[in-house]
């Protein structure tokens, strides 16, 4: 059982506050990305987040090359660079109109133009691919594509975050709802598979509560901090918090590096290591993780574990600390630098060879955000062939098991234990075989998809609105299957060849119909952000005359342009 | 009249222009281009053209208590240009529609853990008003029409045909007829009929035959016209279509459908009464 540590399992739908979309563009802009990108990218967030839509692969290649060549940053890279990019000569770029053809020329254009002249060690393609793992539909769906390429007994810590200001309107409170219990379904989906940290933020009031009901009730097994966020680690809050991790063996994962999401560039400090010594030495047996190793530099220079470096205060920790740890998440920049990577893998040779530090170093990957510069697959490949069999077991096995309670089994894991085999009769996939030994009990793959299940309103509205234009044999099958049903199989979907009016008409009757349902007192669906009910309409019109749209697509879309309350149920 | 029996392969290529609009906008106009080619007996192949731009402007009404609305705006245009007009089957024509589509399905209650009964739907109706300019391509019959309309369909009974009726005023602004017979271009009323099904064959569901019956008849026509017989018409097809829709195959996968399809009878815009037989496919890239 090899496992990754560090991975961000939540959707950007259900972060894309206001202190989100800035802190991604500060991300962005730390790491060097041409301004045109970044103000692109920005646009684009900020209409998700005004008039939030489900995008399919091909709309968000259309989305992110369309905010980027109408943003004001790129008229004026234009103005200097046009010339070198032949494409962009070609076409008109004020165009609203351009062909996924030519949509994919462009984008292959930029990124190929970007790697061979800017500064930024991401293309554009990078980007796109980062934003379709962002942007799928649940946590679920973007746990699968980090577990794919892996062994069927391999696991993931999935991450949440937290990106609060001090103030928060109702809907990014709802989204942080959202987020947790999509994690909490994709640990249901996946279990012993995926293994969720709850995100702590003192600025949200009941952040304890919240916390001690996911860990306690929901599966989570860890904390994750993220000070840079705009928050102190001694905030007198934490402090109850930490208490709360000793007495439950509850570890926590904080980002510990001078970059990562940051909404004032003076908040990367919260994150210096040193403000954990006072703090640990009130609580010895506090596990924590400082994610990224204090950053790449700790381990590829020469200075990196030297002096007050970040590095060597984690090593000085770890070894006053029997519960200090430190994962190699992101850690990418020196693969480009022969002398850089030559240097980090004897750094991280010599530390997995030194007595206590070698116990204390955790694979991760920081997946999706990885992204942005190699794909996840690339970087376990990366550790799994340049060092040694023994080390690499060491940081995806041995050392993971015990930081994260598994080896030997903690309080935390119980409590996963005891959510897990409670809800075994109804799970997503067969679970992990470290699980199912703990439980002793068989599970039921039985679990409805994340978003096609009878415990949220979408699918219902889709199946009540829409029911009648199911053929019989249709109607009769499992719910579950009825998700995959496609508009061309419908009864209306017969008009498309022969009569456009009939057919047109009937897609805009069953958007309506679809509206009228979300908007139902039963259900008392609320738009999100600007959106208006015409728009929402308009939008699930253009999926009904969609032969390949799927039942599940457009509960997928209702879900997310509406948010439904489903307390007073 | 002579029938004439034609056989054209219409095979038309769809350009997917994909709209680069973040969400849709009612009220942005759009435009579509259409090239395509038509063959015709004892004929060369000509290049045809068809352009459109369409505009409009929604409402949508919900309701728990009544049936929920669309209330519409819509104007389009289009337009189709053919080597030989002669041989052009599209009309040129600008659509002004104002009305109101009301769908005879209310929402019921859901509850969260159970599996719901679909809600009862009776159909919908699209009605309004209009004002149309048509003409055929060599523009020698020009009208300009207005009145309202109506469409029931109910595409959840397989056997319930969709009714269209339109009842328009129509002003002959170009009628070579006229000039022919010296009659003035004087205003008359025209009623048109249609009913047409879609019916799957098969448990397959990608044959589809579907009957379409027209009927026009034009009140105060002058004397002379109406003994042309061009007051009252019927025109009748069949068409049956093969779907490839959906088929993972290297040709296929682009070929939306094939068909054949029986047409016989007349059509307002045109003097003859024409029995054809048309076929071909429709793909799209």
């Amino acid at each position: 059982m090899h496992i990754n540590t560090h991975t961000h399992l939540f959707t950007l739908h259900n972060v894309l506050s206001k202190e989100a979309i800035r802190a991604i563009g500060n991300r962005l802009r730390h790491k060097r990305v041409p301004e045109h990108f970044v103000e692109g990218l920005e646009n684009l967030f900020n209409k998700l987040a005004s008039k939030p839509k489900y995008l399919t692969e091909d709309e968000l290649l259309e989305e992110l090359i369309k905010s980027i060549l109408s943003s004001d940053a790129f008229k004026t890279f234009s103005e200097d660079h046009l010339h070198e990019i032949p494409v962009l000569k070609a076409i008109n770029l004020d165009s609203n109109k351009v062909g996924k053809t030519l949509l994919k020329q462009i984008l292959n254009a930029l990124s190929a133009w970007g790697e061979a002249h800017d500064n930024s060690r991401s293309t554009l393609f990078d980007f796109y691919e980062t934003f379709r793992i962002a942007l799928m539909p649940n946590s679920t769906a973007i746990a699968d594509e980090f577990l794919e390429h892996l062994q069927p007994d391999d696991a993931i810590v999935g991450l949440m975050m937290d990106i609060r200001g001090d103030s928060e309107s109702d809907r990014d409170k709802k989204r942080f709802r959202e987020q947790l219990n999509d994690l909490e379904e994709a640990s249901l989906q996946r279990p012993g598979r995926v293994l969720p940290f709850f995100a702590v933020n003192p600025k949200r009031p009941d952040h304890f509560e919240l916390m001690n009901d996911a860990l306690k009730n929901k599966g989570f097994i860890g904390v994750k901090l993220y000070p840079s966020i705009g928050y102190e680690v001694n905030h007198p809050d934490l402090l109850d918090v930490y208490t709360y991790c000793v007495e439950n063996d509850i570890p926590i994962v904080m980002h510990c590096n001078h970059g990562g999401f940051y909404v004032e560039e003076n908040f990367t400090s919260y994150c210096d290591p040193e403000y954990w010594e006072p703090i640990l030495e009130q609580l010895p047996a506090l596990k924590i993780c400082f994610a990224h190793f204090g950053g790449e530099e700790s381990l590829s220079k020469p200075n990196g574990l030297a002096g007050d470096s970040w590095g060597k205060k984690i090593i000085d920790l770890m070894e006053a600390f029997e519960g200090v740890y430190a994962d190699v998440s992101y850690h990418d920049e020196m693969m480009s630098d022969p002398a850089d990577e030559q240097f980090y893998l004897d750094t991280l040779t010599n530390l997995l060879d030194r007595s206590i530090i070698k116990d204390r170093i955790l694979f991760g990957t920081d997946s999706w955000m990885l992204r942005m510069n190699m794909a996840d697959e690339a970087y376990w490949s990366y550790f799994r062939n340049k060092l040694s069999v023994a080390h690499f077991n060491t940081i995806t096995q041995s050392n993971p098991k015990r930081f994260l309670g598994l080896q030997p089994l903690r309080k935390n894991i119980q409590q996963y234990i005891d959510f897990q085999k409670s809800n075994r009769k109804n799970v997503g996939a067969f679970p992990a075989t470290w699980l199912k030994k703990e439980v002793g009990k068989n599970f039921k793959v039985k679990r409805d998809h994340p978003s096609w299940t009878l415990q949220k309103y979408p699918a219902l509205i889709v199946l009540k609105a829409l029911g009648k234009q199911l053929y019989s044999k249709q109607d009769e099958q499992a719910f579950a299957r009825k998700a995959f049903i496609t508009m061309r199989e419908l009864k209306y979907s017969r008009f498309s060849y022969t009569n456009e009016g009939a057919y047109k008409q009937a897609a805009k009757k069953i958007s309506l119909d679809l509206v009228n349902q979300c908007e139902h007192s039963s259900v008392n669906g609320i738009r999100e952000g600007t959106l208006t009910k015409n728009q929402v309409r308009q939008e699930l019109e253009s999926m009904v005359l969609k032969a390949d749209t799927r039942l599940l697509d457009i509960a997928i879309q209702i879900e997310v342009m509406y948010n439904f309350n489903y307390t007073t149920s | 009249m002579r029938p004439l029996i034609t056989f054209f392969i219409v095979s038309i290529c769809n350009l997917s222009l994909a709209s680069l609009a973040y969400a849709q906008d009612s009220s942005k106009p759009t435009f579509i281009l259409k090239p395509g080619l038509v063959w015709m007996e004892n004929d060369k192949p000509a290049i045809g053209l068809q352009v459109g731009l369409k505009y409009k402007d929604e409402k949508t009404i919900t309701s728990d208590a009544a049936y929920p609305r669309i209330r519409s705006l819509d104007i389009n245009m289009d337009g189709s240009l053919l080597i030989n007009p002669d041989m052009n089957p599209n009309t040129q024509k600008a659509d002004l529609f104002w009305g109101y589509l009301i769908s005879f399905e209310k929402s019921e209650d859901i509850t969260l853990g159970v599996q719901p009964e679909s809600n009862k739907d009776f159909g919908s109706l699209g009605l309004g008003v209009d004002l149309i300019y048509e003409a055929n391509q060599s523009f020698t019959e020009q009208n300009l029409e207005g009145g309202a309309e109506l469409r029931f369909q109910n595409t959840s009974k397989v056997f319930m045909p969709v009714f269209h009726a339109a009842f328009r005023f129509v002003v002959p602004v170009v009628s070579d007829i006229r000039d022919v017979l010296n009659e003035d271009n004087e205003l008359y009323q025209r009623l048109n009929l249609n009913l047409s099904w879609n019916i799957p064959l098969f448990q397959q569901k990608r044959f589809i035959i579907a009957p379409e019956f027209n009927y026009f008849y034009s009140l105060n026509l002058a004397p002379a016209i109406e003994n042309t017989g061009l007051n009252e018409g019927f025109h009748g097809k069949v068409n049956l279509a093969y779907a490839f829709e959906g088929v993972d195959k290297p040709v296929l996968r682009y070929m939306k459908h094939v068909f054949i399809q029986y047409n016989n009878g007349q059509l307002p815009v045109y003097l003859d009464n024409l029995e054809s037989i048309e076929a071909g496919l429709t793909f799209s890239l």
